[in-house]
């Protein structure tokens, strides 16, 4: 059942979008895609409201939370405190997600990765990235 | 046939020149490197690696992706024996009778049989893309929009019949990979479309982002929760030479093997994880003694790891020779041909034969390299399954970020990269398959672009499909399979294909 209202929910959400497509001409595909989706979502949703399906397995807030965070911190980051500090607080909060690591390990592995990044990026493959933060 | 050796030799040309046995060989490791490591299979992998290609010229960039992505199958099957951990999904099937005999201390010897199965299917395989691919491209030239379109949806059909559980889930996925692939800039018209006002998805949802968030991110978020303790790895290798008894034994059952595989590789939706599936079942049903499966027999390893070494190299064929990816990771490739500007298609071999040839050879390089890597090497292998995974997806985390900000950079696709890891999170939790969305993703643009073209030289006459001979068949074809997947008699028997 929650499967069936999550997939269809999800899908009834897209077609929103496409109010904001072109001209007819370039709005075309896209509607006909939409139409379809909108269709197949309420068929799933009445085979999940039909079938009183199994309940999906728990959800774990921790990982998902602390992965994306690693990497919008990157984004936010980057531009701001160069290439070195902002690796080392995205593998430091990617350790967190885990809870796998103390701190210190977790910092000493950001530190070992933030050297390894750099060495294979900066040096190997000579991306034009700032190490530090402009001052 | 002249011809045949001829273009094998210029392709050795290409493939043997210093700096692509080096790619092919830095390929193949990296990629076994991780697909050794367990829960990261071949997608990933390829997704993981395909910003490091971006710098080298469009050959060597495709020779190392392929590379990585047999080196990674590779790897699996190596995890598969040793640690009953199977990297990806298409070495499930040699856990069970390859563990079983590294439980019995003849890890040495079902490392060998895969090997040697892996090396056979792989030059076969090599040989029938080469032989099999001009002509093939030939008939493609003929190919004209509508014909275009109706292959494509026999290809998405068929990805709908070959995916993991509910038909229709795959299909929403399908569909949604679709819509995703019409955001940005419309072709013919120039406006923007479903960009919500950013600038940043003018150029359309870049697919490196995409991948990495869908097969990467959300890989290391299921993986985190299910981080129970791992099984024993099998520690003593043994004799890696097989007996001669054992070798006789084996050799039928890896021809079969690479007869199944490369044509479930050519199938569209097809790939190495049906091969190996079907390879296996195959080979329970023609043995004498079908109760020594599970138990450590030879075929049951020799078999699948032929079919799926040989279903992952002739998935290349409709991707080389039509444009048309079978499965989510020639989609990728597709996406990495298109990064360097390739249009990957019939066109391909005459107008850059020493890209195709090259790369064909190249498989056959691959192959060595993989067993000359694999059966030495072994030991350190092992070393790497024991590194904790606490430490490495930190850095694969890291990776991923870097990878992907690299690529264009832009932070957008950094952030974009983190939405799709927790959209790849969702869908699976709610049982649907990432893999079609993006065979949709990137046939979506290509879909649409000859559908309109076909739509214009019909005058809008929708019939146009039905009137083509070629395209009438491809439609037919698509419709058959369709509703062979909703009769109940097959579907109960696909449940049980994949139950195993």
């Amino acid at each position: 059942m929650f499967i069936g209202i999550g997939a269809g929910g999800l899908m009834l959400a897209m077609p929103l979008e496409s109010g904001t497509a072109g001209a007819m001409e370039a709005g075309f595909y896209p509607r006909l895609v939409c139409a379809l989706i909108i269709a197949l979502g309420c068929l799933t949703a009445l085979a999940g409201l039909l079938r009183k399906g199994e309940l999906p397995e728990a959800w774990h807030w921790w990982p998902l939370l602390m992965v994306s965070a690693s990497a919008v911190v990157f984004a936010a980051l980057l531009d701001i405190a160069g290439f070195a500090i902002t690796l080392f607080a995205v593998a430091l909060i990617a350790s967190l997600a885990g809870r796998l690591l103390n701190i210190w390990r977790a910092a000493m592995l950001a530190g070992v990765l933030v050297l390894m990044n750099i060495a294979l990026f900066i040096f190997a493959l000579g991306l034009p990235l700032r190490i530090w933060p402009r001052i | 046939m002249h011809d045949l050796i001829s273009n094998l030799a210029m392709g050795f040309g290409v493939a043997l020149s210093l700096q692509n046995i080096g790619l092919c060989f830095i390929g193949c490791v990296l990629g076994t490197a991780i697909g050794v490591l367990p829960g990261i299979g071949p997608l990933p992998t390829v997704a993981m690696l395909l910003p490091f290609t971006f710098a080298l010229d469009p050959t060597g960039a495709l020779i190392m992706l392929a590379g990585v992505f047999y080196g990674a199958q590779y790897g699996g099957s190596t995890t598969a024996i040793l640690a009953r951990l199977p990297g990806e999904t298409s070495s499930v099937v040699t856990c069970l009778d390859g563990y079983a005999m590294a439980l019995k201390g003849q890890a040495g010897t079902a490392l060998a049989i895969a090997a040697i199965g892996s090396v056979v299917a792989g030059m076969a395989t090599t040989l029938l893309i080469a032989a099999a691919g001009p002509p093939l491209a030939d008939v493609a030239l003929l190919f004209q929009s509508a014909d275009y379109v109706s292959v494509m949806l026999l290809g998405l059909v068929s990805a709908v019949v070959m995916a993991h559980g509910s038909v229709l889930k795959a299909l929403l996925m399908i569909l949604f990979g679709l819509l995703l692939g019409t955001v940005g800039t419309d072709v013919a018209s120039g406006d923007y479309r479903l960009t919500m006002g950013l600038d940043m998805l003018a150029d359309g949802l870049g697919f490196v982002p995409i991948s990495m968030g869908l097969f990467g991110l959300a890989e290391i978020m299921v993986n985190l929760e299910s981080m129970a303790g791992r099984t024993a790895i099998a520690k003593k290798v043994g004799s890696l030479w097989p007996s001669r008894a054992v070798l006789w034994q084996a050799f039928p059952a890896m021809v079969r093997g690479t007869v199944i595989g490369a044509a479930f590789g050519i199938l569209p939706g097809g790939g190495p994880t049906i091969a190996a599936f079907s390879a296996y079942s195959v080979e329970k049903k023609v043995a004498r003694d079908p109760s020594r499966f599970g138990q450590g027999a030879v075929e049951g390893v020799a078999a699948p790891e032929a079919a799926n070494n040989a279903a992952t190299q002739s998935c290349f064929i409709p991707m080389l020779c039509l444009g048309i990816p079978p499965n989510a990771l020639m989609a990728l490739m597709v996406g990495a041909m298109m990064v360097h500007g390739i249009q990957p298609g019939p066109s391909i071999i005459t107008k850059q034969p020493e890209l195709f040839w090259g790369m064909i050879a190249s498989m056959a390089v691959g192959n060595v390299i993989l067993v000359i890597l694999n059966l030495p090497l072994i030991g350190i292998w092992v070393k790497l399954l024991q590194v904790p995974y606490a430490f490495l997806f930190p850095a694969i985390i890291v990776f991923c970020a870097v990878g992907t900000y690299t690529v264009d950079s832009s932070t957008g696709d950094v952030v974009l990269m983190a939405i799709f890891g927790v959209l790849g999170y969702v869908f699976r939790k709610l049982d649907c398959e990432p893999a079609p969305l993006m065979l949709g993703l990137v046939l979506g643009p290509l879909l649409e672009e000859n559908f309109r073209r076909a739509m214009v030289l019909s005058d809008g006459d929708a019939m146009v499909f039905l009137h083509r001979p070629i395209s009438l068949a491809f439609l037919v074809a698509a419709a058959l399979l369709l509703a062979a997947v909703l009769l109940p008699s097959i579907r109960r028997g696909r449940q049980e294909a994949f139950r195993e």
